[in-house]
């Protein structure tokens, strides 16, 4: 055995680029899994656990289900015997340019003292009497491009306050982005006076306070805190992981392609080896070994490429998980070496599943047999085989119209990839046939006619392409529907001419009521939203006619049943939440209001994006009386003909001191701008899935040439110029790249109806229109072409620029 | 008055990553039309290296190539190429024939090269000549050594070229086949009047030949 | 081995620690809250001690905020049922901040307070102890004439006893400290003078003896106590001079009926400052002021913590004039107070150095050796 590694080493040394490409493949793949992995840890784990860091104690919270809690509360707490050490924290979200930041004001003196994290000495002093006194981590200082001194400006509900970093807080990547001041300081700043939003205390404490906690008070430990940050990170994870298991995929066709074309090439000497002796055992202990350094040594290289690439991912999902869930999440990932192994396992199993096929042919390969006999096999395989490929596309189709979760879902998809990836080659070659038939004795033709004899040599690499390039543009094309649906449904509910909200004070029932009399004002709109322990949200409509007619319905007839809406009988309910919940239109639900719970009919459900934890609609009267809360979060105008805005803005600025104007236009801006940026890491995936099919494509073209080079000599010999040998090999690679981006298409597409009609469903609970964005094949086929032309260019001007003679010398 | 189809002047070649292995050291030849040439030597004496240069595949240290009177190193690589593809045939000793192309194909490559494609008739008859006819839709590999060193003569051919090159052209064949192809070679090369250089160590193959030169220390002598 | 081999090993190796480093969990430097900087918030417009003032009582009992700083402090030896002994202290620091802004709020403070309770347990050697602060708002912390609090630790006075309940969790303290003597006033009526300055003073009195019983808690054993306790009281700002780095402070109960109390204040070279005062209290109640040079006193043993500091436990201490010639031993030896402030405080035995005989038990207090 030592002296088949011994042959495949050197094999490998003459052959650098397949070594290297088999490297990168899997190091590819591996380092897209290990960054997600990465990440989704600290989408669970580190999402709410700074203040816990600072008090230095595994801790329980004492929250108001309702919202912010009195201050008194703590007083009354802490001034009780045998009290535990409690600190009282008031949290708000901060936006520092693009920015989310947290705010956590707290008291320092009620910091445990023993804990291993606190406050620094000096930075003690100006923390307190000083209103704009913030403190910050190292990490966090950096981030902001900071120095101590500083100032940071940041924007509290729409109120711009300049804050002056005073000192640095010692502290780990649970405070990243976290401010850290004073309460009292804050509450000055904020206007948020008496509140606060939760006090921490120790875990050992739970019993003390639950003896004496108000009973509408709830005591949260940091598992249920994890338990909370991670369903309601749920559907932005899976969608996560479907993407990174699509990447390993990638990586896997890779690997697979690499070590099939190596077994193609190396018939031969399999052969020999096998004719002197060696066994059909031995010489599959000799794949499997090399398939195992090689994928142990990739994995290797991905796990450190993954590490290294997660806190970019990381970035990009910070901002979306800050404004869809209100959670600052940390700047950085903490790797465990239990994560590190599992996905170098991981990896080095399933590239061993991948190449079995390989393993399998190469033990058929008969002592003493040349390359000549690959044709005969090729030609006498069984029916079986043949239909194997629509056999996996039925069956993984099959597999994601019967389920419904997700997991059997990603495995269907998994399973057609698979269909995808036999068909491919196949496909390809009979569309290359096509080619040459039609371009017969041209020098397209010929160098056609050359390519197709290799085609066994050419399938790995075609399968391999055309799958990331199909998973590249699938994804593209998912998310720029999705970004349709979403523009549509906004521009449908978003229907008010202008929207007024205020950044200080309140607006309620007198606002509408002044707002109602102005002769510029057709009709209004009102809502207020509130959030439940679940993460899920009730709304409170006021609904002019117009405003009904902003839903879209998708089950039962919302406007039929407007009666029963308004009279506060029935609510509506958004798509995610009549698909966790198992509801749809006629069902009822029970609701738990300050008043107590209440039954509701489901008079409909409608289309909604806003939220994937689900929201329940009810009639604004019917909510005021619920939740004894008279607040209107915005107001919706509809204005009559030919109203002056400037002048509309004046007025309203005169009535309502801190108001704001929002155009319908500018909602929806600010609308896609949350999709846009929860979707960057979409993209940013898709980007690096075609980053890897544009590795893979030069590899296998340059592979292509490099194999070639016998051939070109010897045309070269007969007296074919440099340019037509040029234009060979440029006719053979990027023939080679459009027949795989032309079998990208109707992949990619079957990926992108995959996605949107049942992978974001399940993952997030609202189904999407289907709608066909070519954009990223308009993009894509030309990038292909192009890689296919450069790829072959380097080759092409390798040979052509050398005397044939040495390359036909060197047989 | 016979024309010189090939003078081959004080001709050097060194190899080596130093150069400093001469292979070729100040060597002469010439052909007549119609002349054919026999070069005989050991394995690593430069003869293949000899065909090479001459083909213009390979570019001499000093000396030079005429064919037809031209010098091979006074013209520019594209013409180079050109004037190989109109005046030269080659055959080789392992064939080096177009895994991907059929028999036809094959053959029919120096044609199209030549932008000659009208003239395809010619093939029929050289597979004919041959006594490839049966095989013209074949692929190669479905071929026997013999007959795929049959369809490289009929390659060298089919376009006429002034000067034949054949590398040791029964080099990979058995003794029997060997004679068949030897038999073939003589008949059609004779039928077509082509002026032959070939480099062989076969001395079945050199007897076929006009003259019978030795390449030794990179220079050729009668005996 | 060839080449190749060991490059890929290296890189391997060197892939493979730097995936093992990106594991470790980072190390969190831990620094202090300081008091320091609490002392040192907006010094300047408070109230500085220049000379004697009359004091009025329970008024002075009430905290002074126009003043810096200022504490309220027991401290006392105690016999459980079975003659073991325990030691303890109570303090409730008040130290005064300047704010640079009115702040809208009602956590806004311009006091923090700081409490230290500590336990020293004779039985197993051990120190116990436990510190919290509050700031000044909202009620979490005060005092007044008749309740000295932190949170849930507070003293309570009525009529003559001063009740201590306080609970650190793995200890907690319930004591009834009943004075057996008048308030005595330190210095000259009460102005305490401790430099060159006449500003660097502190208005201070005591109670040097109060008959103390109650019960203590050590984890779950509850154990009934009586014995001595001390008060102190004392404030101001800025007491002491630069040249100053810190005070040996000696409360003795004396056998004999006495209570002898002596504050040598050190100056930065070590040397014994002319500042340095006592107080003799006669059973009757009657006082003597000590002067620098009516006492002396000399180390006999030094202790070294754990962080290298040394602090001198057992002393020699000679009061001719009272004719008390004493050595002092620290029950045990760490009783080291490690929290914002480093300092040793600690119940000492106190011994008659003629005889050798048991002479009185008392407490001591370091300051100005270890880091803070």
């Amino acid at each position: 055995m030592r002296l088949l590694l011994q042959s495949s080493r050197r094999f490998f040394y003459r052959h650098p680029g397949q070594l290297i490409l088999a490297l990168v493949g899997i190091a590819a793949g591996v380092a897209v899994v290990t960054g997600v992995a990465l990440m989704r840890e600290v989408l669970i784990d580190a999402l709410d656990s700074a203040t816990e860091s600072l008090s230095g104690a595994e801790s329980i919270r004492i929250v108001d289900p309702r919202g912010p809690m009195d201050e008194t509360l703590f007083i009354e707490l802490a001034m009780t015997r045998g009290a535990p050490p409690l600190l009282p924290v008031l949290s708000s979200r901060l936006r520092h340019g693009n920015r989310m930041l947290e705010l956590l004001a707290l008291d320092p003196l009620s910091l445990e003292q023993g804990g291993p994290v606190r406050l620094t000495g000096s930075a003690t002093g100006p923390l307190f009497g000083q209103a704009n006194a913030a403190l910050v981590s190292q990490r966090t200082l950096e981030r902001l491009d900071l120095e101590v001194g500083a100032t940071l400006s940041v924007r509290h509900f729409g109120e711009q306050l300049d804050l002056e970093i005073v000192n640095v807080v010692a502290g780990g990547r649970e405070l990243d982005d976290r401010i850290i001041m004073d309460l009292a300081a804050a509450q000055h700043l904020t206007g948020r006076q008496g509140e606060l939003s939760f006090i921490e205390a120790p875990v050992d404490a739970r019993a003390w306070l639950a003896e004496r906690l108000p009973e509408e008070l709830r005591l949260i430990d940091a598992d249920q805190r994890r338990e909370s940050a991670a369903s309601l990170t749920a559907g932005m994870r899976a969608n996560l992981t479907a993407m990174s298991l699509l990447s390993l995929a990638v990586g896997l066709f890779v690997i697979y392609s690499v070590l099939a074309f190596l077994l193609v090439q190396r018939r031969r000497t399999i052969g020999m080896m096998r004719a002197v002796g060696v066994t059909e055992g031995q010489v599959r202990g000799l794949l499997a070994s090399e398939t195992l350094i090689l994928a142990g040594l990739g994995a290797l290289a991905g796990l450190a490429l993954g590490t290294l690439m997660a806190s970019g991912l990381l970035e990009l999902v910070r901002q979306p998980v800050a404004e869809l869930y209100r959670m600052v999440a940390s700047a950085g990932v903490q790797p465990t070496p239990l994560l590190y192994v599992s996905v170098w396992i991981l990896a080095v199993v399933m590239a061993l599943a991948s190449v079995f096929g390989v393993l399998r042919e190469a033990q058929r390969i008969p002592p003493g047999q040349l390359a000549r006999t690959v044709h005969e096999e090729r030609s006498g395989a069984s029916p079986i085989w043949r239909w194997l490929p629509v056999f996996l596309l039925v069956a993984g189709l099959g597999l994601i119209l019967v389920t419904r979760s997700l997991p059997p879902v990603l495995v269907g998809l998994f399973i057609m990839l698979s269909g995808c990836a036999l068909l491919a080659p196949v496909l390809g070659m009979h569309l290359l046939r096509m080619t040459a038939a039609l371009t017969r004795s041209s020098l397209v033709g010929r160098a056609i006619k050359m390519l197709l004899s290799s085609r066994q040599r050419l399938a790995p690499a075609v399968s391999a392409l055309s799958l990331a390039l199909a998973l590249s543009a699938g994804v593209g094309m998912m998310v720029l529907g999705f970004r349709a649906t979403v523009d549509d449904w906004v521009a449908r509910l978003i229907n008010a001419d202008t929207y007024l909200t205020v950044s200080q004070g309140q607006l309620d029932s007198s606002s509408m009521e002044t707002l109602q009399d102005w002769p510029e004002v057709e009709m209004l709109s009102g809502s207020r939203q509130v959030r439940m322990d679940d993460g899920s949200m009730v709304v409170g409509y006021d609904l002019n006619p117009r405003a009904w007619e902003g839903f879209e319905w998708l089950d039962g007839d919302g406007l039929a049943a407007r009666d029963r809406v308004e009279s506060g009988q029935a609510v509506l309910v958004t798509e995610p939440m009549a698909r966790r919940d198992g509801l749809s239109a006629g069902d009822t639900l029970e609701l738990v209001t300050p008043s107590g719970t209440v039954e509701f009919e489901v008079a409909a459900v409608y289309r909604d994006y806003s939220t994937d934890r689900g929201m329940i609609a009810m009639i604004g009267s019917r909510f005021r009386e619920l939740w004894n809360d008279d607040q209107r979060d915005s107001i919706g105008l509809y204005l009559g003909p030919g109203v002056d805005h400037e002048a509309l803005e004046q007025r309203v600025s005169e009535t309502f001191p801190a108001g704001h104007l929002t155009t319908r236009e500018s909602v929806r801006e600010q609308t896609l701008g949350v999709f846009d940026r929860t979707f960057r890491i979409s993209w940013a995936l898709a980007i690096l899935v075609g980053m890897i099919a544009a590795i893979a494509l030069i590899s296998a073209l340059l592979a292509l040439g490099l194999e070639r080079a016998r051939e070109y000599a010897t045309l070269r010999a007969l007296g074919l110029s440099r340019a037509g040998l040029a234009g060979v090999v440029l006719t053979q690679t990027t023939s080679l790249a459009a027949i795989a981006v032309l079998l990208a298409v109707p992949f990619s597409l079957l990926i992108h109806a995959t996605l949107s009609l049942a992978v974001q469903p399940r993952a997030f609970g609202w189904s999407l229109a289907l709608s066909f964005p070519l954009q990223p094949l308009a993009v894509l086929i030309p990038l292909a072409l192009l890689i296919g032309a450069l790829a072959g260019a380097y080759p092409a001007w390798k040979i052509a620029h050398r005397d044939p003679a040495p390359l036909l010398r060197a047989s | 008055m016979t024309e010189a189809v090939l003078n081959i002047r004080n001709l050097q070649r060194r190899f080596g990553s130093a150069h400093d292995v001469q292979v070729l050291a100040d060597l002469n030849l010439d052909l007549v039309e119609g002349e054919r040439v026999a070069v005989m030597g050991a394995s690593g004496s430069g003869k293949t290296t000899l065909l090479h240069l001459a083909a213009g595949m390979d570019t001499p240290d000093a000396g030079e190539v005429l064919i037809g009177g031209r010098s091979l190193s006074a013209l520019v690589e594209p013409e180079r190429t050109r004037f190989r593809a109109r005046y030269i045939g080659l055959v080789f000793q392992d064939f080096n024939l177009i895994d991907s192309l059929t028999v036809r194909e094959n053959i029919e490559l120096p044609l199209w090269l030549n932008g000659m494609t009208a003239q395809s008739g010619r093939i029929d008859t050289l597979a004919e000549e041959l006594g490839i006819a049966a095989l013209l839709q074949r692929l190669p590999e479905k071929l026997s050594g013999g007959e795929k060193q049959r369809v490289a003569i009929a390659r060298a051919l089919v376009h006429r070229p002034a000067l034949l090159l054949a590398d040791e052209p029964t080099g990979s064949l058995d003794q029997t086949t060997a004679e068949g192809v030897l038999r073939l070679f003589d008949r059609v090369t004779r039928q077509h009047n082509v002026t032959l250089l070939m480099v062989t160590h076969n001395d079945e193959a050199a007897a076929l030949c006009d003259r019978i030169l030795h390449l030794r220390h990179g220079r050729l002598s009668d005996s | 081995m060839r080449l190749d081999i060991l490059i890929i090993l290296v890189l391997v190796l060197l892939t493979g620690s730097w995936l093992a480093w990106q594991t470790r969990q980072p190390e969190m430097p831990v620094e202090r809250l300081s008091v320091l900087s609490l002392m040192a918030g907006g010094d300047g417009d408070f109230r500085r001690v220049t000379e004697p003032v009359p004091l009025s009582f329970p008024e002075a009992h009430a905290k002074h905020p126009e003043y810096q700083n200022e504490w309220w402090y027991f401290t006392g030896n105690l016999d459980t049922e079975d003659g073991e002994r325990l030691g303890f202290q109570y303090t409730l620091f008040r130290f005064g901040t300047r704010p640079a802004e009115r702040l809208d709020s009602a956590w806004a403070a311009d006091t923090t307070w700081m409490a230290h309770l500590a336990l020293s347990d004779g039985r197993q050697q051990q120190f116990f102890q436990s510190e919290r602060f509050a700031r000044g708002a909202l009620g979490l912390a005060g005092a007044d004439e008749t309740r000295w609090w932190l949170r849930d630790w507070e003293v309570i006075r009525d009529d003559q006893t001063w009740h201590l309940e306080a609970d650190a969790g793995d200890f907690a303290l319930e004591l009834a400290m009943t004075p057996k003597r008048p308030i005595v006033l330190q210095g000259d009526q009460g102005y305490s003078r401790k430099g060159p300055e006449p500003g660097n003073a502190s208005r201070y009195y005591s109670v040097t003896r109060l008959d103390t019983r109650g019960q203590i808690r050590i984890g779950e054993q509850t154990l009934a106590v009586t014995g001595l306790s001390w008060l102190d009281r004392e404030w101001g700002s800025n007491q002491l001079s630069e040249e100053q780095a810190g005070w040996d402070w000696f409360a003795l109960h004396l056998d004999d009926g006495r209570d002898l109390m002596l504050a040598r204040l050190r100056n930065l070279d070590g040397s014994t400052s002319e500042w340095s005062y006592g107080q003799l209290v006669q059973p009757d109640g009657s006082a003597r002021y000590l002067e620098n040079e009516e006492f002396s006193m000399e180390v006999l043993r030094w202790w070294t913590d754990r962080n290298g500091a040394r602090w001198p436990l057992d002393w020699r201490i000679e009061v001719p004039l009272a004719g008390l010639s004493l050595v002092t031993r620290a029950t045990f030896d760490d009783q080291h107070w490690q929290g914002s402030v480093d300092y040793w405080e600690g119940m000492i035995e106190v011994i008659d150095f003629d005889s050798d005989q048991p002479a009185g038990r008392g407490y001591l207090e370091l300051s100005g050796y270890g880091e803070g």
